[in-house]
């Protein structure tokens, strides 16, 4: 009985893996109606097309859902802030982080906004956000248009929340990663790396 | 004379009716209590699902009865990107219930499920899960011999269970089933017990 116990508590440190590969069913992407697990063996006149090539994730750079492209950008025309990233790679969640110069620290979430299908990558974006107002995450930031010696992040994370990627970039991209770690449990100045 | 042949005629067959019926109900009464259950399942993180089970009662002391079951749950969608995935499972298990009234009974339950999974037409791989959970039942109609009744189950797989979309995301599979259904029971306790 104790071994049993013992088995099933170490095995409960171990998830059980199940892997799902791509669309298993690609010959229907050919329009019209086709059992074909195979490839057609005879080319009709109406099939002398190739069939649709299978969509394929590009091969990320980094681990997936890495950042792959960043940008916080304010838009004075409409005294906005917005923030766009694409991460390598399907993510889970991802937040944006500015500090000034005088050490006001500020977390937005990002949304995920479009996503590739065969999971090559993910594009996440907060705002537009109102700048020179009260902060508030994901709505409006205290940070105004033209302020200078900003410094941005982005982190991402996995589906089950796991740390992936820290970004750091602008003018003090190094107290900025301190103030971060300092904000985030898991989160380590040394995660973070210079965009 | 013709009454007396029809009577001696007819007597043998009135006493092989009577073995017969006595022997069946005998049979009958020999079998274990039999529970045929099916509920809905609700899993965060997949579509609702149903579930089909069937339980022998093995023990039974008093107010306390110990029961052995297998079911079965056919594939619901799970949320996740990309095309029609599904779960289900297949289980056994055993339960331990407390008569707490005569028309509410609470329980233990524990076993091992083979989840099962599939990417669209195709199965695609078994896991086999032990869980633990708690149990409750209540009759609404109840007779001698049978009964109908709601039934609840809430589980905990004791294996967490991480789903690899396409090798670029990982979504792990919520541990805790909630079960609500209705029951049928069938049978009785043994000569000499309550």
């Amino acid at each position: 009985m104790r071994a049993i116990a013992i088995t099933v508590l170490l095995a409960g440190c171990q998830p059980a893996q199940v892997h799902f590969p791509p669309d298993l069913w690609v010959w229907d992407t050919g329009g019209g109606w086709d059992t074909g697990l195979e490839p057609p063996d005879t080319a009709s006149p109406t099939d002398t097309a190739e069939p649709p090539p299978v969509p394929t994730p590009p091969a990320p750079t980094g681990p997936l859902g890495s950042v792959d492209t960043a940008r916080y950008v304010c838009t004075p025309a409409n005294d906005a802030w917005l923030v766009e990233v694409t991460t390598a790679g399907w993510a889970g969640t991802a937040s944006a982080s500015v500090r000034t110069s005088t050490g006001d620290l500020e977390t937005h979430p990002l949304v995920l906004i479009d996503s590739d299908p065969s999971g090559g990558w993910d594009r996440y974006q907060a705002g537009p956000m109102a700048a020179g107002a009260t902060a508030e995450p994901g709505v409006s930031s205290a940070v105004a248009c033209g302020t200078d010696g900003l410094s941005f992040g982005v982190v991402t994370r996995g589906r089950v929340g796991q740390l992936v990627d820290c970004r750091v970039w602008g003018a003090d991209p190094t107290g900025l990663a301190d103030a971060m770690a300092a904000a985030v449990s898991d989160l380590t100045a040394a995660d973070c790396t210079p965009l | 004379m013709i009454a007396l042949l029809t009577a001696a005629l007819a007597a043998p067959q009135v006493e092989g009716e009577i073995d017969y019926a006595t022997q069946l109900r005998s049979t009958w009464r020999s079998l274990p209590s039999t529970r045929f259950e099916m509920r809905g399942v609700s899993r965060p993180g997949k579509v609702l699902g149903s579930m089909f089970a069937v339980y022998l009662q093995a023990a039974r002391y008093q107010h306390l009865s110990l029961d052995v079951g297998i079911g079965g749950q056919p594939g619901s969608a799970l949320a996740v990107r990309g095309v029609l995935r599904r779960h289900g499972a297949v289980e056994g298990s055993v339960d331990l219930w407390l008569q707490v009234v005569p028309t509410l009974s609470l329980g233990a339950t524990a076993g091992t499920s083979a989840h099962l999974y599939y990417q669209q037409f195709w199965f695609m791989q078994a896991n086999a899960i032990p869980f633990v959970g708690g149990r409750v039942q209540a009759d609404l109609i109840r007779a001698r011999k049978w009964s109908v009744g709601l039934t609840g189950r809430v589980t905990c797989d004791l294996i967490p269970t991480d789903l690899y979309i396409e090798d670029a995301e990982i979504v792990r599979l919520a541990p805790v089933e909630v079960q609500v259904g209705v029951r049928a029971q069938f049978g009785r306790a043994k000569e000499g017990e309550p």
